[in-house]
């Protein structure tokens, strides 16, 4: 009896540890490099909340706390890690320069594991607990819808960092995007199929919000465009085996695939399209990025995307100055590049909050979000960003990039090469 | 198309296969469950990357290092884990939840060493894909075929036929009495949670040329294994592969020529209606009661 008291009680405090444990797993330290997040013991996270915790109570009055939510762990890791990393450099450069209107910049870290319901979670505890005066994230756009409302009636300026349409359809006035919004790139895409004469495209989508959203927006463009939707697949998040979608895409006999994934199932989906016969053009929903064209090698070639910039393997190859800024900087901080373009939309983000808050001469959040809709000019990675619409969103034109011989090149370079040919030859659009 | 679907299907299932046949040789020598099993696969893409790609070594030695490398890995997780539980005389859903936290603490031990980049894995063979029946299929898959069915044969061998394999089995049956007739259980039961974790290793150094090297590698396909190893006759080394290659028919037909929306789904629930209609799986697996 008295040992069977025992384990229960056993049982019990595991239980109680596991769900206090479970419940600290943002864990949000302005220390933490994602790489370290991930490693942390149970134990030192819970140590290092504590720290977080009562900073972010009792902050000096010289402080401006911005909460960093992003997928830290699991399937979307890679890019969670590049923008937070991305967030903490911009954190350090401000702060060198003075900080935002006088105050230091102190970024919290969180991991929503790209989940939603985490997300709404984390929104809370960033609030309530940590204090935080400003959002950048999540790049999962499914965490920045359902955490959207939370920050928009807390009035705290959020920019999100995900590239589906549907969160900023919300019509939240504290929330806003500086960087891509599919629906704005893909007419983009769709004009290109007309001027060539695609009469037949199949759609493969992942099935989180963004994927879902931009295939959804692809039939509706496809529609109004007269061209046909072949075949429409979809996968389960973690899945590495595409062969039965990909043998009914191909016996469905389109002209052009378009992608709507994200992370490492891109150079999947493009091997098994390869392999399987098919080396027409493919469009990707956002950047193919420089990971998945290392990991694909040549079954990338003839892979298409309408978005304002490209990751790259070294500094060399970029020509953009801003750009060349930035990667210079990230490498020296992380002695790595960037593979996922999610640290250039969380930069972005942090420039644009920046202009933002000095625009207003405050880091009150109604002021900021007053001065969001008076700024224009802002010089980020992307380009010129402006949000004078009054639709919160900052960047209105993008650039078709392809990838021919393994390398990154805009699509007017690669008209009429001879990859183009062979790719349009296997498309039958010639 | 349809004959295009059943190569890739065969060449999935087989992956499927050489993970439950992981889960089969840990039930059948210690009548335990393991949940690491597709973490492991990942960790085996990451160091066979890391012997071949970093460190240059010839792929058969890569390949040998990191399968030993996982066997350590495994016989350390049952000694100083599974072992230790075991002694405390626990119930076998705690050694499930051991396995289950040891899941997790390995994918972020796996992101903590390599980071969460997904790396290119080199390929092995120099002719990147063979013409099979008229459908091309990449070198390393067929690779992947050979190693599961010699890996199935060999397994079914050492357990039937060799003298540790039978004490690895009677430890299973009934620890006690195998202890009696002089049977290090320990020992017996170390190995065997060391050559699944090599199986498993050796699935991910397999798969890497395939499908790359990223954390999330193994999380899906592990949970398939399992999935396969009961479709099989859970414990049974011909019905983990047979298993394995009839749920990856099935994935890879259903989004052929049903939907690949709810593939996941009607595989899983072949899964359930195995367990509803013939618990024993297709091998007729008894399991073992206690």
């Amino acid at each position: 009896m008295k040992r069977d008291m025992k384990r229960f009680l056993a049982a019990t405090m595991s239980l109680a540890m596991a769900a206090a444990l479970t419940a600290c797993s943002g864990g949000n330290t302005a220390e933490t490099t994602a790489a370290q997040t991930a490693a942390a013991s149970e134990a030192g996270d819970t140590a290092k909340e504590g720290e977080t915790a009562q900073e972010a109570v009792a902050p000096e009055g010289g402080e401006f706390i911005i909460g960093c939510p992003q997928p830290l762990t699991g399937t979307n890791a890679q890019p969670g890690e590049c923008a937070l990393n991305a967030v903490k450099l911009a954190e350090k450069q401000f702060n060198e320069q003075g900080g935002i209107n006088g105050k230091k910049v102190v970024v919290l870290s969180y991991d929503d594991q790209g989940l939603p319901e985490e997300a709404v979670k984390l929104a809370t505890r960033m609030l309530q607990v940590d204090k935080c005066e400003a959002i950048i994230g999540s790049c999962i756009s499914s965490c920045v819808l359902s955490s959207g409302k939370i920050y928009n009636d807390s009035k705290i300026p959020t920019f999100g960092t995900g590239t589906s349409p549907t969160w900023m359809q919300q019509g939240w006035d504290y929330v806003f995007r500086a960087c891509q919004n599919n629906d704005f790139a893909l007419p983009l895409v769709v004009n290109k199929w007309k001027e060539l004469g695609v009469a037949r495209v199949a759609t493969f989508a992942g099935q989180d919000d963004a994927a879902v959203a931009g295939v959804n927006t692809i039939a509706q463009l496809c529609k109004e465009a007269g061209i046909e939707i072949t075949t429409s697949e979809s996968y389960a998040e973690g899945n590495t085996d595409f062969s039965g979608q990909v043998a009914k895409i191909i016996s469905s006999d389109p002209q052009v695939v378009f992608i709507s994934t994200f992370g490492p199932t891109q150079p999947l989906i493009a091997k098994q399209l390869r392999q399987f016969g098919f080396n027409g053009l493919c469009f990707t929903k956002d950047l193919y990025q420089v990971d998945a064209l290392q990991v694909a090698g040549a079954a990338s070639n003839g892979m298409a995307f309408a978005y304002p910039y490209l990751t790259y393997s070294s500094i060399d190859e970029c020509d953009d100055p801003f750009i060349k800024d930035f990667l210079t900087a990230y490498e020296a901080e992380y002695g790595v590049l960037p593979v996922s373009d999610c640290a250039y939309r969380a930069y972005d983000s942090m420039l644009v909050l920046k202009a933002a808050a000095e625009a207003a001469g405050s880091t009150d959040g109604e002021a900021i979000a007053q001065a969001m809709n008076t700024l224009s000019g802002i010089q980020t990675l992307a380009g010129m960003q402006d949000f004078t619409q009054g639709d919160g969103e900052g960047l209105h034109e993008f650039n078709i990039f392809v990838i021919d011989d393994e390398k990154y090149t805009t699509w007017d370079k690669w008209d009429g090469t001879e990859g183009y040919q062979a790719v349009m030859e296997a498309s039958g659009l010639n | 198309m349809l004959l295009q679907i059943l190569v890739s299907g065969f060449v999935l299932g087989c992956v499927y296969g050489l993970i439950a046949l992981g889960y089969s040789l840990i039930y059948k020598s210690s009548g335990l469950m393991n949940f690491v099993q597709g973490d492991v696969l990942t960790l085996g893409a990451f160091l066979g990357y890391t012997f071949y790609s970093l460190l240059g070594l010839p792929y058969w030695l890569s390949l040998i290092c990191t399968v030993l490398t996982a066997f350590v890995f495994g016989l350390f997780m049952e000694k100083f884990v599974i072992r230790k539980l075991l002694r405390k005389s626990v119930l076998a859903i705690y050694i499930v939840l051991a396995t289950i936290a040891i899941q997790y603490i390995l994918q972020n031990a796996i992101q903590a060493i390599w980071s969460t980049k997904m790396l290119n894995y080199p390929q092995i063979f120099p002719v990147p894909s063979v013409s099979v029946a008229g459908i091309m299929v990449q070198s390393e898959s067929i690779f992947c075929i050979v190693m599961s069915f010699v890996c199935m044969a060999g397994l079914q061998f050492f357990m039937k036929y060799t003298r540790f394999g039978t004490a690895m089995r009677a430890a299973a049956m009934d620890a006690k009495a195998a202890q009696a007739c002089g049977i290090n259980t320990s020992l017996s039961t170390g190995i065997s949670w060391g050559i699944a974790a090599g199986m498993a290793a050796l699935a991910g150094i397999l798969l890497g040329p395939i499908y790359g090297v990223f954390i999330m590698l193994g999380s899906t396909i592990g949970r398939k294994g399992f999935a396969g190893a009961i479709m099989g006759g859970y414990g049974n080394m011909y019905g983990a592969i047979v298993g394995g290659i009839l749920l990856g028919l099935v994935e890879t037909l259903v989004a052929g020529y049903l939907s690949s929306t709810y593939k996941d789904m009607i595989a899983y629930a072949l899964l359930l209606l195995f367990l509803f209609v013939k618990p024993t799986g297709i091998f007729n697996e008894r399991a073992i009661t206690e």
